[in-house]
């Protein structure tokens, strides 16, 4: 080789080096994200909202000071509560608004922050961005770091909702620790836990259209708004999927529709809430008005229960506080209500202590940017941004948190070691705290001029709507609270005993007369049938399955139970029947399927609607070897069973295939934390023949249940 | 260690059910009486905030801890006599003030002189002196746990500090606690220690009274000194002559006497002695050096001794 053609040899290297890395670039930032796109049937384009629109100065001014006075009358009419005469309340009103130290309250910074920058429009996260382009947080060693905001909070759980992390306080029915060390991390979280109350995937329900035909409006249609995504910060036409996806970011598009303001915004208005629909499909609407802007702050209760009012006292809940979302269904295509509350504990001052004393959420659940702590407890498979941080009664009240009663205090603060504050104050939840949710067999609702799923029982009262379990912190990946009575004899078993069997005479009752109901609509429903298969379901189970599933619990879930120090606490019950894909069910359950909304409430066919839903392209994937080898094998063992069976329930006529209708294998067990009342509850509520606690199903040795339930000291 | 090669095994277990039997029936009995009494004061969290200290005040009896203590053998009625019958209590339960001369100083079974000496000591130490009205030896010593420094052996240090030094912070911790008792707020531990290095370290491995009673062991573990009085010379304890060894590691020389005899212990005082230390690598290895110089000299005298013969052949040719 001479000279010249070594020196060409060396400079067709270098080229090809630079070409490779070229693609290789191209590849990832470009072809990459857009054949996952296209592969999990996702699409992303340019967000606009009608309602982002730049003010001229003069209106700036208008605006900021109608807020200005707002504000102060609002202050005002609270101070001037307690005058009874309405005229004489007026003119101290009055008085108040043109006193000068009570007038110089400027309630509003970001007003004079946006006067002075010059911002006349609110346009997302870019506004906002602004000025936080990074800001500071707190790390739990009191660290100050200095964070890059937009990823702060797309890498929330609030904005991805799952997590590939460690860190969940969720075991498998196989004894492994969701994502655990040793283990391959998958992403869980709400995005892809297929849940019963909504019943519907996030991918399949995000925002969706319904033509209903209620009675009022005399034959006419009207558009309502259903979807997951109402509750969801991304303002997409669907979840934050690629955060779950490997290699992968949220797009910028989907980054600039992030919903900054339905937290930090106190004037948010919910009627701005509704879906969408553009040339690239349906999304939700967002209130990105200037008057939304300017009232900016850390997250209040208000802001908080926009989203949470939803699983606190439920979308029934009467008296709230204006502005709340129940209350403003949207300007157009309003949204639809969801009866029957998720937990049922309410959080108006009314009904808890904390909020009656002026606390607001973010005392407890410190936040760390925007990573907000849930706890270090929990059971329901919900990703959490904080697992090490601690939310807890006793971080306030202390572990001896009786004080007033001299006679009782030291009595009550024994009982701290062996049971959890809740138990006992929390009395009750509310009468439409679900409990059974029937969703094979609609009904016409006239008012809401759909076809409704059935809450087919409902209760408040212990015993019936929640229960008390051992809890150690830990849950079972179906929701199960997981623990064990440290004195017991070795026969506590709830996953045997109190969330697959309902025995409660007066439930019992109402369950047969809610399924006497459905007869009505549905012939060929077999009441005696029904009531045995919703208080047993674990009747479903072939023996073989049956047997498989003591021995599981047995040799995998008795060793978590076990650990920690167990407290008894209170859980609200839940569990619904889906359409279930039998090729993949195990003793715990079947992988649930989900509704297409639109189908379900204007048809009334559930099996119609699950065709639908089946449709969606990400379901279909989720039917094919690269799903089911990045994550729906390792979450089906989780699941309790050896593997994912890709075989897609829909034959080749289109008609379902393996495809049956169960109540799951056992009731779900949500905690309730909140809702706390001030009096708790007398001894002899747990402590008598009738008490709510049943000593022997908590595991208690005979001897010791009687002696609990006849106390000497109470005779 | 080996036992007797020669006792017969059924010796052995008769002998063992001879001496664990009667126990076991008692331990049951004490139980029985106790149980009432445990049904609310086993709660390992019965307790309160007391208003007067706002320190939290603990009722709860850990019985496992009782089981291993030195009043393992009394049932609660045995001191706590009057009033407790019932619950809630009668008032007179409420004035009950007990004290552990009561039993202490009466008793023939115990040396009278040890409590005389520690009630000497423990009036002149500062908690008494400073509050002569409130400060008992219930204010450190819990008596449902207590066990002698006596009875401790290496194994145990790190519980007997943890312990120890838990009824000093008890008090010397909590901000309430101080001003509730004293009337008067203190600086917080770790300030007025801020001159001890490896503060956090000193407190896990020595007991607050190692220093807080001076150097002096006569004087004894109940004259408490503040802090003007307390050792601050760190080579009291980091040197040969610590003061430790007569007070923490008061077991050590015991330890070391049982294990080695009390020649050894006496000969040895912490020196290394081939045959005596009983470490078989380090013996071997003295041995085979001595071998080896013994096998050196040897070696150079032969080499000399030839060297010399051939010589004195040569010269002789």
């Amino acid at each position: 080789m001479n000279t010249g053609q070594f020196r060409q040899s060396r400079h067709i290297k270098r080229i090809a080096i630079i070409l490779g890395l070229g693609v290789t670039v191209g590849v990832a930032r470009w072809i990459y994200p857009g054949l996952l796109e296209s592969y999990i049937g996702v699409s992303n384009a340019p967000l606009t909202f009608a309602n982002s629109v730049p003010l001229e100065p003069r209106e700036f001014e208008t605006l900021a000071d109608s807020l200005t006075r707002e504000y102060r009358q609002q202050r005002a009419m609270a101070q001037t509560e307690n005058e009874e005469m309405p005229f004489a309340r007026r003119l101290k009103i009055n008085m108040l608004m043109k006193t000068g130290s009570f007038a110089k309250d400027a309630p509003y910074p970001h007003i004079d922050y946006f006067r002075k920058a010059g911002i006349l429009h609110y346009k997302g996260p870019e506004t906002c961005l602004t000025c936080h382009t990074t800001m500071k947080v707190t790390d739990e060693h009191g660290k100050i770091h200095q964070v890059d905001t937009m990823k702060d909070v797309v890498d929330s759980v609030h904005y991805k909702f799952q997590s590939s992390a460690a860190g969940f306080s969720t075991y498998g029915f196989d004894g492994r620790q969701v994502n655990s060390a040793g283990n391959r991390p998958i992403p869980v979280g709400k995005i892809d836990r297929a849940c019963g109350v909504p019943g519907s995937f996030t991918w399949t329900g995000w925002a969706d259209l319904v033509k209903t035909k209620p009675a009022h409006a005399n034959g006419e249609t009207e558009i309502r708004s259903e979807g997951c995504g109402q509750c969801h910060i991304g303002g997409g036409y669907h979840p934050a999927t690629e955060k779950m996806l490997p290699l992968h970011d949220a797009p910028a598009t989907a980054k600039a529709g992030i919903d900054c303001l339905i937290c930090h915004s106190p004037s948010y208005d919910m009627n701005e809430r509704y879906v969408i629909e553009d040339d690239n499909g349906q999304r939700w609407n967002q209130d990105r008005s200037l008057k939304a802007a300017l009232t900016v702050g850390p997250p209040t209760n208000k802001t908080c229960l926009f989203c949470h009012q939803h699983n606190m006292g439920g979308d029934l809940e009467k008296s709230l506080p204006p502005g709340a979302a129940p209350d403003n269904l949207g300007h157009k295509n309003k949204r639809l209500l969801h009866p029957g509350a998720k937990r049922g504990n309410s959080i108006q001052p009314e009904h808890d202590v904390h909020a009656a004393a002026g606390m607001v959420c973010t005392d407890c659940h410190k936040p760390q940017g925007h990573k907000i702590p849930r706890g270090t407890l929990g059971v329901d498979l919900v990703a959490n941004d904080l697992p090490g941080r601690k939310v807890e009664c006793e971080s306030c009240h202390t572990a001896a948190p009786h004080v007033k009663d001299e006679q009782e205090r030291a009595l009550l603060n024994g009982h701290v070691a062996r049971v959890s504050c809740e138990a006992c104050h929390i009395k009750k939840l509310r009468d439409d705290n679900t409990v059974l949710r029937d969703w094979i067999h609609p009904i016409w609702n006239e008012e809401e001029g759909a076809f409704v799923f059935q809450d087919v029982y409902q209760s408040g009262e212990a015993g019936r709507g929640f229960t008390f379990l051992w809890f150690n912190g830990n849950g079972s990946f179906l929701a199960n609270a997981l623990g064990d009575n440290p004195v017991g004899d070795g026969s506590y078993n709830p996953l045997m005993r109190q969330l697959v069997k309902i025995e409660d005479p007066k439930a019992v009752e109402a369950i047969r007369q809610a399924a006497t109901r459905l007869k009505k609509n549905y012939p060929d429903l077999d009441v005696d049938q029904y009531v045995r298969e919703v208080t047993d379901p674990l009747s479903s189970l072939s023996p073989e399955m049956l047997e498989k599933r003591k021995k599981m619990i047995e040799e995998k879930i008795r060793p978590i139970m076990a650990q920690g120090q167990s407290k008894i606490y209170p859980f609200k019950l839940f569990n619904a029947i889906m359409y279930e894909d039998m090729n993949n069910q195990g003793p715990f359950g079947a992988m649930i399927l989900p509704f297409d909304y639109p189908t379900y409430y204007e048809s009334g066919d559930p099996k119609a609607s699950v065709k639908k839903a089946l449709e969606h392209p990400i379901l279909k994937r989720m039917y094919e070897a690269p799903f089911k080898l990045y994550m729906m094998d390792e979450f089906m063992r989780y699941f309790g069973v050896s593997g994912w069976k890709a075989d897609y329930p829909v034959d080749a006529k289109g008609k379902l295939k393996n495809v049956e209708a169960h109540w799951m294998r056992q009731m779900g067990s949500l905690m309730i934390n909140h809702g706390i009342q001030k009096e708790g509850r007398g001894c002899k509520e747990c402590h008598s023949k009738s008490g709510i606690l049943d000593f022997n199903a908590l595991g208690y040795p005979p001897e010791r249940a009687e002696e609990l339930r006849k106390l000497p000291e109470l005779q | 260690m080996n036992i007797h090669p020669h006792l017969h095994p059924l010796a052995l277990l008769l002998g063992l059910l001879f001496f664990v039997t009667p126990i076991t029936t008692q331990a049951d009995a004490s139980q029985n009486k106790d149980g009432a009494c445990l049904r609310c004061h086993g709660m390992p969290t019965l307790s309160y905030l007391d208003p007067a200290t706002g320190g939290l005040r603990n009722l709860s009896i850990d019985s496992k801890a009782m089981a291993r203590s030195d009043h393992k053998n009394l049932g609660c009625r045995d001191c706590h006599a009057a009033g407790f019958e019932v619950y809630p209590h009668f008032e007179e339960a409420r004035r009950e003030r007990l004290e552990c001369l009561n039993c202490h100083q009466k008793n023939t079974n115990f040396p009278r002189a040890l409590f005389e000496s520690i009630e000497r000591s423990f009036t002149r130490s500062i908690h008494y002196q400073s509050m002569q009205d409130t400060f008992t030896c219930f204010s450190c010593h819990n008596p449902h746990d207590f066990r002698m420094l006596s009875g401790q052996t290496r194994a145990s240090l790190h519980s007997v500090v943890a312990r120890d030094n838990g009824a000093c912070r008890h008090c010397h911790d909590s901000p309430e606690g101080i001003v509730g008792r004293t009337g008067r707020l203190f600086s917080s531990l770790s300030q007025t220690h801020a001159w001890l290095p490896e503060t956090e370290r000193h407190w896990s491995k020595v007991r607050c009274v190692e220093c807080h009673t001076g150097g002096d062991n006569a004087r004894g573990g109940h004259f408490i000194l503040g802090r003007n009085h307390a050792v601050r010379a760190c080579e009291s304890c980091h040197s040969q002559n610590s003061i430790l060894a007569t007070k923490l590691y008061r077991h050590r020389t015991r330890e070391e006497r049982r294990s080695a005899g009390f020649l050894h212990s006496v000969v040895m005082n912490d020196a290394y002695v081939i045959g005596m230390t009983r470490n078989q690598w380090l013996d071997w290895g003295g041995i085979g050096l001595i071998v080896l110089t013994l096998a050196g000299v040897g070696a150079h005298g032969l080499a000399r001794y030839l060297v010399a013969r051939r010589t004195r052949h040569e010269n002789h040719h």
